[in-house]
């Protein structure tokens, strides 16, 4: 059982300090951290060499055109315009209305995998054996391409013909139109993301719960809280690092919506379900405003760098007098 | 949590649970399943057809041969094979450097991690100028490359978590012993990860498998990955539902299959804590 | 407390470590470069970099699907007649312009033939994507005096040269069940009701009396059109052409938001009361749907839904299919043409195929074809006994095929041109997302059309005003030249 108190000091072990990290005597202390330096380093190297020559390079291409006035379709020089294109995209209210698809889409993604994966876990937990069955099966969704998730979708929504709308005249419920339907159309849409989704997050989620020691569950039990409390003092905490990892990775991902709207809706009836990284691509691939387009993908880079940045810090700090065997700060 | 002795209510419910969520998560694939299956006459009719009347090979056969299906398997294959692999020789270390050592803090591994955060629009852009000015448009080579980029921060991301998790001490002892860093690291850190690689090695696998926007930008003919098959399906004429679920079938089971025998590895190699349990 | 010779020996071990583990590492990285660069060329045969077609091949560029087969069919006549083989690549239908911008962008070498809708053609022309026909003139005369007026100079030429071929003449048609439409108490009704006989409508206004009357929901529905995103504006651009609207004034200002636009756009809005509840999910295959399945008793569709309904593998109508063209004018939306891409390393044989394909004889054995999605556009296709598939079937009865030709030779009498001048494909886009919006209700048609004049306005400026001007104008004379009135 190790303590930790939250960031050790670098180079101490629990026997004192480690010989991965330090060694006595000032000078070859200072040439092996050097030396164990630059083997981190020769770890990460074909890492950032590869991502170097393919991020960092669209990254300046993008800034750059950003700032140019760049029709693909229109030959001619590419005038400079500095931040024209930004204040262009700051006044478009077709941008505005993308934001807000994007943030109810991000919205509702989280508002209901988190607890549906949440709650799932903690049955998935329950069985007393084939979880991991169970888990891998719940988890086919996740499996599938999202462009055949959004191929099968748009058979089950479909008014005439989809089992969807049987299954609901056999109850007497009504016919929904769905992807049809300006209002239904956006949360069908976070339906099939859930339902793509979810099993990943209970997955995590559940990985994380089998990985609590015992005696904390039980010892919680003993004290004679009730299972919510159980749930919300102790498990929630002590899977803060698990729920970051899937938080943000889901977040990311769902910003990012772009391959189910092609398929089911192509941002319709009207614009109800253009999220900001499909008006994005309308506006590269379709009108080829390589400017515009740019500058809208720079533009949603930052906000998705806050929100990442807001996440992780919010699921890195560690529960106020909670006692944590071994947290593993993200 | 052992359920007690005798059936709980409790239980009765959780099991009721489950059993909807399985329905709600599993009904959707066989859907697909049985589309595959069924003559073009069932595919859209007024009440739906649950069960094929007929076993209609031919979408299968259409999907394999007429629609390229068979090279779009092996395509995926080749594709996702390599980029996770190499994604994995270079995440894998990457992941331990970042986990163990903190190299870089903080900012380096999210600056690692924002290369995710990119719109694939305008990562397509540039890319599809950099990878047709090489020449390499339609090859395998720019979508493993493409894909291997998408990969590595994953991959070493989320690993970092799982490497900060093992105890030191066993790589602390080796090297007082006179092992290198490496060997440490090789022989030791990696053996204890194992269960954690092998899982984002699959997930990893997956996402290369599933991708569908880069496939279908950088690639034309020669190279056809199965996701970029099913959009030439949806032709301006008619939707061949039947062939789209037999080439989505094709595209599935294997993956289902590779995610049912690593089943173990998923849930154990995601847990923290693993080493000690032991 | 360490050792200090201990600590010592590492240093040497480690160097020599890290120099093996350098290895490896630069080892790895290089490998990861080779290995899928040789897998490539061993198993594509032709090395990493493209190498040109060798003339044995033909390679054309079209969208997947149907419209692939009649290149199928006649391959072989091709090989045995000029010994080169083809090969197709079928870009998915949703974004092969944004394929074939990027590709011709990049100057790439992969297509020689390339089919597209001819509403690309303004921009391809003015990007130098494709290669002027006349030079390859003396290969083969492509008989364009047999090409119906409405199809010829103003869809295949600019600046008075030739760009393409036409591939599939395509119009919207209005398509009836003839057995309602025939029945004797449904005429008696709908005489007492509206005051003159039930006939396939010649004004918007009837078309709105007739799908009001059929409109029984939820067994029968009385009209459907494409509603969805993607050609929504066509249907539009249908009535609006009816009611004597034009894309622009001479000096470039849209005509799509005059008064005769939103009386155009108000009615379509109006048509959804007489349609499926669905309707704003209805596309192409869903529209052919509602007809084909019984459940819709008046579509305005593309005229090869015909074929289909005359087809018992795909149609519980068959027999039933009445057509007529729409009324007042007949939008021409899509169409396929062929043509010659500027970077082909194959341009004669390229311009072979693309003449053999458009031949007289040779297209009238598929623009009747209900496998393939092309259609008639030329005289000699518009005859009654030309009704036949690629193997020499009938594919309709003697009189509905009477019935059909007809009704195509008097709508391209007032055929309605596609917009085909630089930037058509952005003009139509956005007009499209307006008109889609004001379908879904959440604007007017007013503020849609409002809205996307003045999108076109930017479009207009961006481009070169001047330079549209005389596109545009010189677009106009062409279908004025063709006897189109405009």
């Amino acid at each position: 059982m190790r303590e930790d108190t939250g960031r050790r000091e670098r180079g101490e072990g629990p026997s004192g300090p480690s010989p991965l990290r330090s060694s006595p005597g000032p000078a070859s202390r200072r040439h092996l951290l050097s030396a164990q330096r630059r083997f981190g380093w020769w770890l990460l190297l074909p890492s950032l060499i590869m991502l170097a020559a393919n991020s960092i390079f669209p990254l300046l291409y993008a800034v750059g055109v950003s700032t140019k006035a760049y029709q693909m379709l229109i030959p001619g020089p590419r005038r400079f315009v500095g931040l024209a294109n930004y204040i262009q995209a700051l006044q478009d209210p077709l941008v505005w209305h993308s934001l807000a698809v994007t943030l109810y889409f991000v919205g509702g993604v989280l508002v209901l995998q988190f607890p549906a994966g949440l709650g799932l876990a903690l049955l998935l937990h329950r069985l007393p054996r084939r979880q991991e069955l169970v888990a891998t099966l719940l988890l086919i969704p996740t499996i599938l391409s999202a462009s055949v998730v959004g191929f099968q979708w748009v058979q089950l929504y479909n008014y005439e013909f989809g089992p969807l709308n049987y299954l609901l005249a056999l109850l007497h419920l009504g016919q929904p139109t769905w992807t049809a339907d300006p209002h239904l159309a956006l949360p069908a849409l976070i339906f099939v993301d859930f339902w793509e989704w979810t099993p990943f997050m209970t997955l995590l989620l559940f990985a994380g719960l089998r990985s609590l020691p015992p005696q904390i569950v039980d010892a919680a039990r003993v004290d004679g809280s009730t299972p919510w409390q159980v749930v919300w003092r102790v498990f929630l905490p002590l899977l803060r690092p698990i729920i970051g990892i899937a938080l943000i990775l889901r977040i990311i991902m769902a910003f990012k919506l772009f391959d189910i709207v092609y398929v089911l809706t192509a941002g319709g009836p009207g614009i109800a379900t253009e999220s900001l990284a499909f008006y994005t691509y309308i506006q590269g691939f379709r009108y080829f405003n390589m400017g515009y387009a740019s500058a809208l993908s720079i533009l949603q880079l930052i906000l998705i760098t806050i929100l990442a940045k807001l996440l992780l810090r919010l699921t890195r700090r560690p529960p106020i007098g909670g006692f944590i065997p071994q947290e593993a700060p993200l | 949590m052992r359920p007690r002795h005798g059936i709980h209510l409790a239980d009765v419910g959780s099991y009721t649970l489950l059993g909807i969520a399985l329905i709600v998560f599993l009904f959707p694939v066989y859907w697909m399943l049985a589309t595959s299956l069924k003559p073009p006459g069932e595919w859209l009719t007024r009440p739906p057809v649950f069960w094929p009347s007929t076993i209609h090979w031919e979408n299968f056969t259409d999907a394999l041969i007429k629609w390229g299906g068979l090279k779009g398997l092996r395509d995926s294959l080749i594709v996702a094979s390599l980029s996770t692999a190499i994604s994995m020789v270079v995440g894998v270390p990457a992941a331990y450097s970042l986990g163990r050592y903190r190299t870089g803090g903080e900012n380096l591994s999210f600056i690692i991690l924002s290369v995710l955060f990119m719109p694939p629009v305008a990562v397509a852009i540039p890319m599809y100028l950099f990878w047709s000015r090489l020449g390499l448009i339609d090859t395998y080579t720019a979508l493993v490359g493409q894909y291997t980029v998408f990969n590595i921060p994953f991959i070493a991301w989320v690993l970092k978590s799982f490497f900060e998790d093992i105890p030191r001490e066993m790589e602390e002892s080796a090297v007082v012993n006179g092992a290198t860093r490496w060997r440490a690291f090789w022989e030791i850190a990696v053996p204890l990860a194992r269960p954690s690689i092998v899982a984002v090695t699959l997930l990893a696998f997956i996402f290369s498998w599933n991708e569908f926007f880069f496939a279908v930008i950088l690639t034309r003919a020669r190279v056809t990955t199965l996701p970029f098959i099913l959009p030439t399906l949806m032709e301006g004429h008619n939707v061949l539902w039947g062939d789209i679920a037999a080439i989505a079938t094709l595209g599935a089971v294997p993956v289902v299959v590779l995610a049912f025998l690593l089943q173990r590895y998923l849930v154990r190699g995601l847990s923290f804590g693993t080493v000690r349990e032991r | 407390m360490k050792d200090p010779k201990s600590t010592r020996k590492h240093p040497h071990a480690d160097r020599a470590r890290s120099r093996v583990t350098r290895r490896a590492l630069l080892s790895t990285a290089a490998a990861s470069v080779a290995v899928p660069t040789l897998l490539d060329a061993v198993l594509s045969g032709q090395g990493t970099l493209y190498a040109a077609t060798p003339s044995t091949t033909v390679n054309i560029e079209i969208d997947a699907g149907q419209n692939e087969n009649p290149f199928r069919w006649k391959a072989s006549e091709v090989k045995a007649r000029w010994g080169f083989g083809i090969n197709l690549i079928g870009l998915p239908f949703v974004g092969q312009y944004e394929k074939l911008v990027s590709e011709l962008t990049a100057r790439s070498t992969a297509y020689d033939v390339l089919v597209f809708p001819p509403y690309f053609l303004g921009d391809f022309v003015a990007l130098n994507f494709l290669r002027d026909l006349d030079q390859f003139k003396g290969l083969g005369d492509p008989q364009l005096a047999d090409y119906l007026p409405a199809y010829r100079d103003p869809v295949i030429k600019r600046n008075g040269k030739t760009y393409a071929l036409m591939y599939d003449g395509d119009l919207l048609q209005v398509t009836y069940r003839k057995d309602l439409f025939e029945d004797p108490k449904e005429r008696a009704a709908f005489k007492s009701k509206y005051g003159h006989d039930l006939a396939p409508p010649k004004t918007w206004d009837e078309y709105m009396e007739i799908a009001e009357f059929f409109h029984r929901p939820p067994n029968l529905y009385g009209t459907a059109f494409y509603a969805a995103r993607g050609f929504c504006y066509a249907w539009f651009i249908n009535i609006f052409a009816g009611l004597g609207g034009k894309w622009f004034e001479a000096d470039m200002t849209p005509g799509i938001n005059s008064e005769i636009g939103v009386r155009a756009l108000t009615l379509l809005v109006k048509m959804k009361n007489f349609a499926p509840p669905n309707i704003l999910q209805i596309d192409y295959p869903g529209l052919n749907a509602v007809f084909l399945n019984g459940s819709t008793a008046m579509v305005v569709q593309w005229d090869d839904l015909a074929l289909k309904v005359e087809n018992p593998a795909m149609s519980k109508v068959v027999g039933k299919g009445g057509y007529a063209p729409c009324p007042v004018r007949s939008y021409m939306p899509y169409s396929r043409v062929m043509a010659v891409s500027a970077f082909s390393k194959n341009p004669e044989n390229a311009y072979r195929l693309a003449w053999y394909m458009q031949l007289p004889k040779v297209s009238v054995t598929y623009v009747y074809d209900p496998e393939c999605g092309e259609d008639p556009y030329r005289y000699s296709h518009l005859k009654y006994d030309a009704v036949k598939n690629h193997l020499g079937k009938p594919t309709m009865s003697p009189a509905a095929a009477r019935n059909y030709v007809d009704a195509i030779r008097e709508g391209l009498k007032a055929g309605y041109p596609e917009l085909s001048i630089p930037g058509a494909p952005r003009y139509l886009d956005i007009l499209d997302l307006y008109v889609n919006q004001a379908l879904a209700g959440a604007l007017s048609p007013k503020a849609a059309l409002d809205a996307a004049a003045r999108e076109w306005k930017s479009i207009t400026q961006a481009e070169d005003p001047g330079r549209q001007k005389a596109a545009y104008a010189a677009w106009i004379d062409a279908f004025r030249k063709a006897g189109i009135q405009y």
